[in-house]
């Protein structure tokens, strides 16, 4: 007959029944998520404006190139992201951030 | 408007002016409704949980809201907007760090910031700093850090208003000036923070109609954006740098199409960009100053302190995320079709670039005057909204964090109540007489300083406070004071820096701050695990 531990005798009830703790590591994954995100916008939006938005006055086209009316690295490089940054936060809205566990009866306010 | 004032002359204002007042008097109208709605709640419950946090109480479309409504200030929609009228697409890369606004400035903090309130009973940030290390010194610092940026955030939001009413009612600007002050004074004091996330709601909502409907009908009076763009290109010699274009000095090719922008050769200091307005480092600094700055602006942070539930946030951002994209894309499409449109503006005059367009409009017949009024009403509710939080912050920030909690006086509930009221209605008066003073020739740097000043000492303090075990009283200390005297620094010393690396102040402060925060918390004695428990649960 196999023994029947409980998380006390383990040492690891602070681990996976504290809420705080539970709270804390929940908040770090979503963390990595948004700031994963963050980067993603930033290489994109750097790479697009360094290529087709710095350029050398020398290097500039006669005719600028337009996209619906805005020049081109406008267009790549701010509403292109954006649109995809609108629906990476409708995902992690409603796909990653979980609900917190909740406060204990006997936590309240502290004094 | 008296009769009195009538009589003297003072107003010249036609059929078509007071069609324009009409939907702007009804706005100003709501704000008193729910000004007095709110006030009613004061009487019920604890004073100050209810005036600074509301209870705890707010949905999504309150937080949602109040948060963007808060942040987009009179920089939003008039600063931004006055920028892109005077150098075109070239600003686009200014705005790109607002992609992922919404989802860094409530996705990674709110949840933490909230329920470590409610843990341990925190009305303020500065409280739950200084309850966590039990240190005065962190809540001084902090509350000194909080006073000082939010002071130079009003004066500019003040000049805002003073110069929308001035633009509206056709008056000189210490008159504007002296409206706006009344108007968001009295309401901010009577109403506390119930009022303030109410109207702010009210005012978030008005914003976004007024942006949505501005770019049909101006696309529609510009010929389309693809006109207006090749238009403003053809036309901008004299925009920017009128001085320059009558001394023939020739703007580059497409300079208002690329960045850096054109060069900027009669303003002083030009030379400390290397006479461009937006060199790649200016815009870098820009991308991270936008989407890292809103984490722990104090004006929008009482907002994570006050939301009922995970789900108010979850939904809350789901409203916010097309929010920013509606607002700033709205600015860039509206202010390159200004020029084809015919809206000329003296140099100086730039930041009334969108209510001379919204009144344009009913110029050129494509608007009806009831619509310009709504139109004119969303920047006055972009900086009113942010007003009235910053009043609160600054009114917490000397009640709670500095009379109550770091001095130890402890207050009745009616004093506390009308200490609330004197500070902040004295930090009104105060910034009214600081706007007369100075008058900014664009609002956006000083919007920017205010956010990069903030940023530079508060994000690195607040996340390890929120976050990391291991920081202590003496490194967030040093952060908090260390970020803001390096930022302060880097302002006096970009001359000399610029040629060098040429980025904004904002990034030496925020990596300054997150060294000393790292280093100093290191080299101090950890902070004992029993004091952690009630923040980050059993070890």
């Amino acid at each position: 007959m196999s023994q029947v531990t409980t998380p006390s005798d383990t040492g690891v009830e602070s681990e996976t029944t504290d809420p705080e703790s539970q709270h804390l590591r929940q908040c770090f994954r979503e963390g990595r998520v948004a700031v994963g995100l963050w980067l993603a916008g930033l290489v994109w939006t750097l790479v697009v404006v360094i290529g087709w938005g710095y350029v050398p006055v020398d290097q500039r086209p006669d005719q600028p190139t337009l996209v619906l009316g805005m020049p081109a690295w406008v267009a790549w490089g701010l509403f292109l992201p954006w649109l995809v940054e609108i629906a990476a936060t409708w995902w992690f809205a409603m796909c990653v951030l979980q609900d917190d566990p909740p406060l204990a009866d006997d936590e309240g306010a502290l004094p | 408007m008296s009769l009195l004032a009538l009589e003297a002359g003072w107003y010249h204002l036609g059929q078509r002016d007071y069609a324009i007042l009409i939907p702007f008097g009804l706005f100003m109208l709501g704000v008193a409704v729910i000004t007095v709605l709110s006030h009613r709640h004061q009487k019920n419950g604890d004073f100050r949980t209810e005036y600074y946090v509301a209870n705890r109480s707010f949905g999504a479309w309150v937080l949602a809201m109040s948060w963007v409504a808060t942040l987009a200030s009179g920089g939003s929609f008039l600063g931004y907007p006055s920028l892109v009228y005077s150098y075109g697409w070239s600003m686009a890369f200014w705005v790109s760090g607002s992609t992922v606004t919404a989802i860094i400035g409530l996705g990674i903090v709110g949840k933490r910031i909230n329920r470590l309130a409610r843990r341990t009973g925190a009305l303020t940030l500065v409280d739950l700093l200084r309850d966590r290390f039990s240190s005065h010194a962190v809540g001084v610092t902090y509350s000194g850090v909080i006073l000082v940026t939010t002071s130079v955030y009003l004066i500019a939001q003040f000049v805002a208003g003073a110069r929308i009413l001035e633009s509206l009612l056709e008056t000189s600007y210490t008159m504007g000036l002296l409206l706006f002050a009344v108007s968001v004074v009295a309401y901010t004091t009577v109403g506390g923070f119930r009022a303030v996330a109410w109207t702010d709601t009210l005012q978030g909502i008005v914003m976004i109609i007024g942006v949505v409907l501005l770019v049909p009908l101006t696309l529609s009076a510009a010929g389309g954006l693809e006109q207006a763009t090749l238009t403003g290109d053809r036309s901008q010699a004299v925009r920017v740098d009128p001085e320059a274009a009558e001394h023939g000095v020739e703007t580059e090719k497409h300079a208002y199409l690329y960045p850096p922008g054109p060069l900027r050769r009669t303003d002083p200091g030009d030379g400390q960009m290397g006479g461009a307005f937006l060199p790649f480092g200016m815009g870098l600094s820009l991308f991270l100053i936008r989407s890292l700055g809103a984490l722990m602006m104090p004006t929008t942070v009482p907002r994570m302190l006050a939301f009922k539930d995970t789900a108010a946030l979850r939904r809350a951002m789901i409203v916010l995320a097309p929010y920013f994209l509606l607002m700033y894309g709205s600015s860039l499409i509206t202010m390159n079709c200004a020029h084809a449109m015919g809206v000329e503006l003296p140099p100086g005059k730039s930041d009334q670039a969108m209510p001379a367009l919204a009144q344009k409009l009913v110029e050129l017949e494509v608007a009806p005057a009831l619509l310009a009024g709504l139109l004119i009403a969303a920047p006055f509710a972009a900086v009113m909204s942010t007003v009235d939080s910053a009043l609160l912050v600054i009114s917490a920030c000397v009640v709670r964090d500095l009379v109550e909690k770091s001095f130890g006086m402890r207050l009745s509930d009616v004093a506390t109540r009308r200490l609330s009221y004197t500070v902040t209605a004295l930090a009104g008066t105060v910034v009214f007489v600081g706007a007369l003073w100075i008058e900014p020739r664009f609002l956006q740097p000083l919007v920017i300083h205010y956010v990069g000043g903030s940023a530079s000492a508060l994000f690195w303090p607040g996340l390890a406070t929120l976050f990391w075990r291991r920081a202590t009283s003496r490194g967030v200390t040093a952060g908090l004071a260390g970020g803001g005297a390096i930022y302060v620094a880097a302002i006096f010393l970009k001359p000399l820096v610029d040629p060098i690396v040429p980025l904004h102040p904002f990034v030496f402060g925020f990596a300054g701050s997150a060294l000393l925060v790292i280093a100093v918390s290191l080299v101090t004695k950890p902070q004992p695990d029993r004091e952690l428990v009630p923040y980050f649960g059993r070890a």
